[in-house]
């Protein structure tokens, strides 16, 4: 199966950090699983360790 | 209360903060003033724990006590501090309300979240779509700046740090977002403003002045600092 990954910048990265949170970095999703550009960054922004 | 002590940092090998020893007490308001470049912004981040701030072995930084270099920033975000930034990032695919809904993961009730953060863009005069759309993507600077402020009253950190909030507002805008802090964030919580604008220190009445100049804080006062300070410009302090 063919992979995306999604990361967030360092800047984004702190911010989410702020709010106590820690996004994952770069994430390995399955296309099948590609909604969308901002879906994606999504995803990746809120899951969180 | 925060406690710095012989604080010296540095981003990429350029030393930028050079022995700054401040003490912030809770309950009061601070400004801290200097010129472009003095380490202002450099000095919120370094409280916040941004990664890439190298902070010396001899710097202290504690926050009622508790080493604040020890904790990476989400620890320290978890102790109560916030920092809003100078240039809020935009965040695509990611609502106001979705973050904080997931920052505030079972220490508030979703629904009364969902009111409260409705009644906060009322009081601040933001259309109550900005919630949920993706952060700041889009905003203008006055809103983008409003955002922030209804994150901080949201959160209700017991240390804010704001960089610039008035940057990109508007005269109303800035009175609204002054008013606002000063009604929602909490009496005992210590805040911390780093701003150029007179209209902002009159409007916060701060308790305490700090100005940095070249990564050192070379003046501590009272309100007359800021006053005289923003009359006659940065040049006579030493």
């Amino acid at each position: 199966m063919e992979q995306i990954t999604a990361d967030v910048d360092d800047k984004t990265h702190f911010k989410i950090m702020i709010f106590g949170l820690v996004p994952f970095r770069n994430i390995k999703f399955e296309i099948r699983n590609f909604f969308g550009l901002d879906e994606l960054y999504r995803l990746s922004t809120l899951r969180t360790l | 209360m925060l406690s710095i002590k012989n604080l010296s940092a540095a981003i990429s090998d350029k030393e930028i903060l050079l022995g700054i020893t401040l003490d912030f007490e809770p309950g009061k308001t601070y400004v801290v003033l200097g010129p472009n470049g003095s380490g202002k912004s450099t000095l919120a981040a370094t409280i916040m724990g941004r990664p890439d701030i190298a902070v010396t072995d001899a710097s202290e930084l504690a926050w009622n006590g508790e080493n604040l270099k020890a904790l990476s920033a989400d620890k320290r975000a978890r102790l109560g501090i916030f920092l809003s930034f100078q240039s809020p990032l935009p965040i695509p695919g990611v609502s106001v309300e979705e973050l904080l809904r997931c920052a505030l993961d079972g220490e508030k009730d979703l629904v009364a979240l969902h009111k409260e953060l409705r009644g906060f863009a009322k009081e601040i005069g933001l259309d109550e779509e900005f919630l949920s759309r993706s952060i700041h993507d889009g905003f203008s600077g006055g809103e983008r700046k409003k955002v922030e402020a209804i994150q901080a009253a949201a959160l209700a950190p017991s240390l804010a740090i704001f960089d610039e909030i008035d940057t990109g507002t508007d005269t109303d805008a800035v009175k609204r977002i002054a008013e606002f802090l000063s009604a929602h964030l909490p009496q005992e919580a210590t805040k911390i403003f780093i701003t150029h604008s007179p209209k902002l220190i009159e409007l916060l009445r701060p308790d305490s002045v700090v100005i940095l100049k070249e990564g050192r804080v070379v003046a501590e006062g009272g309100r007359d600092l800021a006053v005289k300070t923003i009359k006659e410009g940065f040049e006579g302090i030493k």
